[in-house]
């Protein structure tokens, strides 16, 4: 904004405001670095007990890879469904917004449930989180993820009950939670990348 | 900016293209969806694919899944995140750069440390147990 002279003494509020949505998103970048820390410990604590097996099950066992691909789908194209719900939100348009934030939370869900599928499965079979140490980073790993996705559902959640049921309009404050939302379910989809990979593939390699 | 197509809103400053386009992230377009969506779902076939058909050693398996990881994760954060080189998206690069050094210090160092834990605690019978070990 300050490359851009303000043309009338009108546009100076505005400029406050456009200022202080960008403070708002980059303190949400921020935050957004220390969660890869957090996920980084988490990945060293994997990394370390990946291969601790304790004489029980493998990866190789016990990850059914059609789920994960299902699993994986869902985040990827919930990625894109945000991404069109922001693009409506630039045009300005309430109900491209909320259709685009309920596909969206359709296929966050649909990702929720195979997980909580898969992890039913394992502690059912007796693979819980006490079977060894892989078993533990696992369940620590891929549900510290798992729990991320979850807050990301009940805030997308609040943003369409504002925005639907509320009638809030998209005001510089809602683009900035609006914003703030699709760093972080984008951020979400980048750590999956790094499960799918670093757990999933190389756990059955 | 000095065009104010949207007065609906009733805020008493104008509500243009612009003001609708948050700062501090960059502001996507149909193309870089569409294309950071085609890129990655051959990405992912790709790292799938490699590793369900056995169509290399494991090592290279291994080598081959991180690297196509590693260029999915700049995929999605050019076109999803809208990291750019841009003077406005500055800062939000410089504090990935410090973040992910402290990424590769933290999962580096705890390899590093509890590998040679491991050598120093474990005699030569009871190393921590091989996969062949398993019932």
């Amino acid at each position: 904004m300050l490359t851009e002279p303000a043309g009338h003494a009108h546009d100076h509020g505005h400029d406050h405001a456009q200022e202080a949505v960008a403070n708002k998103v980059f303190g949400f970048w921020l935050y957004l670095m220390t969660d890869c820390i957090l996920f980084a410990t988490v990945f060293a604590a994997f990394a370390v007990g990946r291969d601790q097996f304790n004489g029980g099950p493998t990866g190789k066992d016990l990850f059914d890879l059609n789920g994960v691909i299902y699993e994986t789908s869902c985040l990827l194209i919930s990625s894109v469904t945000y991404g069109f719900a922001m693009l409506g939100a630039y045009r300005g348009s309430k109900q491209q917004v909320l259709l685009w934030l309920g596909i969206t939370f359709l296929f966050g869900l649909g990702f929720i449930g195979l997980e909580v599928k898969e992890f039913i499965h394992l502690v059912s079979e007796g693979d819980g989180p006490s079977r060894s140490a892989f078993l533990s980073s696992f369940f620590t790993l891929v549900g510290t993820h798992g729990c991320h996705v979850t807050a990301g559902l009940i805030w997308m959640a609040v943003l369409m009950f504002q925005l639907g049921v509320m009638g809030k309009e998209l005001t510089p404050a809602y683009m900035s939670r609006l914003t703030c939302l699709s760093l972080f379910w984008h951020f979400l989809d980048i750590v999956w990348i790094c499960v799918f990979t670093i757990v999933y593939l190389m756990g059955v390699v | 900016m000095a065009t104010r197509t949207d007065h609906a809103h009733g805020h008493g400053h104008g509500h243009g293209h612009g003001t609708l386009t948050p700062a501090g992230a960059g502001h996507g377009t149909l193309k870089d969806y569409a294309v950071g969506f085609v890129l990655s779902v051959i990405l992912t076939a790709a790292a799938f694919y490699v590793v369900m058909a056995h169509v290399m050693a494991p090592e290279a398996t291994v080598f081959t899944i991180a690297g196509l990881a590693a260029v999915q994760v700049m995929v999605h954060l050019v076109c999803f995140l809208h990291l750019s080189t841009a003077s406005s998206q500055r800062w939000n690069v410089t504090a990935m750069a410090f973040a992910i050094v402290v990424v590769v210090v933290l999962i580096v160092g705890s390899l590093w440390i509890m590998h040679n834990m491991a050598d120093h605690m474990a005699g030569e019978d009871d190393k921590l147990p091989p996969l062949q070990l398993q019932p």
